[in-house]
């Protein structure tokens, strides 16, 4: 009898080691919103990666709080990002603001109680904000003690990077990371396909299209879900630096993708950027190599960047 | 001596039988299907064949003809509720403050994506 049962599980046991190995899947909240990671190989160590980030980059508590009450840091997060922050705003100038957190705390547009500030308040907080008052040496971030950092326009690219590096640790032959308005699609997929990606429509109809693309980082920036009405505007979550105001672009759309070594950022950071650039000052970014676009403005029109691989879609009620 | 007796002949063949089962019952779900996060963890599997309404603490959801939708939801924007219905596989609803997420997961064809942004 015994050699029968052992015959039989152990045909059980090459039968079931046979079948394909099936995705590893995981969901959770982390840097203030619902991440999904999807992988080959464990999804274990990816999470941990994101947990730690987001643990000291979170502006609400922990390190990035005491550093805000305070005037230096030796966070080797904070450094990092600051550091690679301010060569993109080298690169590209300075409308993403690390330094404005005083401003976004003042309009408080994710808070339970958000509300239009007084203009003398929106000054106050405007004389914070400045990166020239930041000083980055000895692996030390110093500040002037009124300037708050906020790092939500980058933390989530940048939480990518640190995905990726994982990444290229691991056996993972492919990955899909996504931590909302930043994500990762790294390696190959199993079937050997690229990977797709879908832009919805801010109208919340049919999508705008699809993106056919190989290992890339992929961001997206837009108004329209998270915002609040006061004596029936709407203020959305991207503040203009300069008015000290929620920006009044005319775009409300703008996906990102980038490719390579800290292309997380980058692509966190040029959502951001050329939302807040406007129709106006898209042209030069549309001929680049170094990342694609795809961006709608309010007028149901479509800017997409030479050499990119999408597919409009015909029902979604803008064209290029 | 026979190698193999009947009672035997039954014990490994309800073994073998019960690992097919096994590895077979996850293709039965053909349909598409909506898993429901509370924080992270997986609270429910609704499939979306049927029409249903439900709780999941204080989040109310509705199935119907094949969409799932968060119907109400204690939280103040109630971004969750404008959100709409979802009912392709990678589209998502997420009610923040109650830290609820709506995906659709199943049998993925050629045409979905891997990722939606936007």
């Amino acid at each position: 009898m015994k050699k029968s049962v052992a015959a039989a599980l152990a045909a059980v046991f090459i039968f079931c080691g046979c079948q394909k190995k099936s995705a590893e899947r995981s969901a959770f909240f982390a840097m203030d919103t619902f991440c999904t990671v999807v992988s080959d190989s464990s999804t274990e160590q990816i999470e941990k990666v994101i947990n730690t980030c987001s643990v000291n980059l979170d502006a609400y508590s922990g390190e990035l709080n005491s550093f805000n009450e305070n005037t230096f840091t030796k966070n080797e997060y904070i450094y990092d990002i600051t550091e690679k922050t301010f060569a993109l705003n080298d690169e590209f100038g300075d409308n993403v603001d690390i330094t404005s957190g005083a401003l976004t705390v003042l309009w408080g547009i994710s808070s339970d109680s958000p509300a239009v500030p007084e203009n003398t308040d929106i000054s106050l907080a405007l004389d914070t904000i400045g990166r020239e008052n930041i000083v980055l040496e000895n692996a030390t971030v110093k500040k002037p003690l009124s300037t708050k950092l906020d790092f939500g326009a980058v933390a989530k690219g940048y939480a990518c990077d640190l995905v990726y590096s994982e990444c290229e640790k691991s056996t993972a032959d492919y990955a899909i990371v996504s931590l909302g308005s930043s994500s990762l699609l790294y390696g190959k997929k199993p079937d050997g396909t690229d990977f797709r990606i879908e832009i919805k429509n801010p109208d919340g109809d049919a999508p705008l299209g699809m993106i056919t693309t190989s290992e890339c980082f992929v961001s997206t920036s837009g108004g329209y879900e998270r915002f609040f009405e006061a004596d029936g505007k709407k203020y959305c979550h991207i503040l203009d630096t300069e008015t000290g105001y929620p920006t009044e672009s005319d775009l409300v759309s703008v996906t990102v993708i980038c490719y390579g070594e800290n292309g997380g950022i980058k692509s966190d950071f040029l959502a951001t950027d050329i939302f807040l650039g406007g129709t106006k000052n898209l042209k030069k970014h549309l001929s680049r190599d170094d990342y694609k676009i795809v961006a709608a403005d309010k007028n149901k029109k479509l800017y997409v960047s030479s050499g990119l691989d999408f597919e409009i879609n015909l029902n979604s009620g803008y064209s290029l | 001596m026979k190698f193999i007796n009947l009672r035997d002949g039954i014990i490994v063949a309800a073994i073998f039988l019960s690992a097919l089962a096994f590895v077979f019952v996850g293709n039965f779900f053909s349909g598409q299907t909506a898993e429901i996060s509370v924080g992270g963890e997986v609270a429910r599997i609704v499939p979306l064949d049927k029409d249903d309404s439900f709780f999941v603490g204080d989040v109310s959801f509705e199935v119907k003809d094949g969409e799932i939708f968060v119907t109400d939801s204690p939280c103040r924007d109630k971004i969750c509720v404008k959100s709409g219905g979802i009912k392709n596989v990678g589209e998502t609803i997420i009610c923040l403050p109650e830290r609820v997420s709506v995906r659709i997961i199943g049998k993925s064809d050629s045409d979905s994506a891997d990722i939606i942004v936007g």
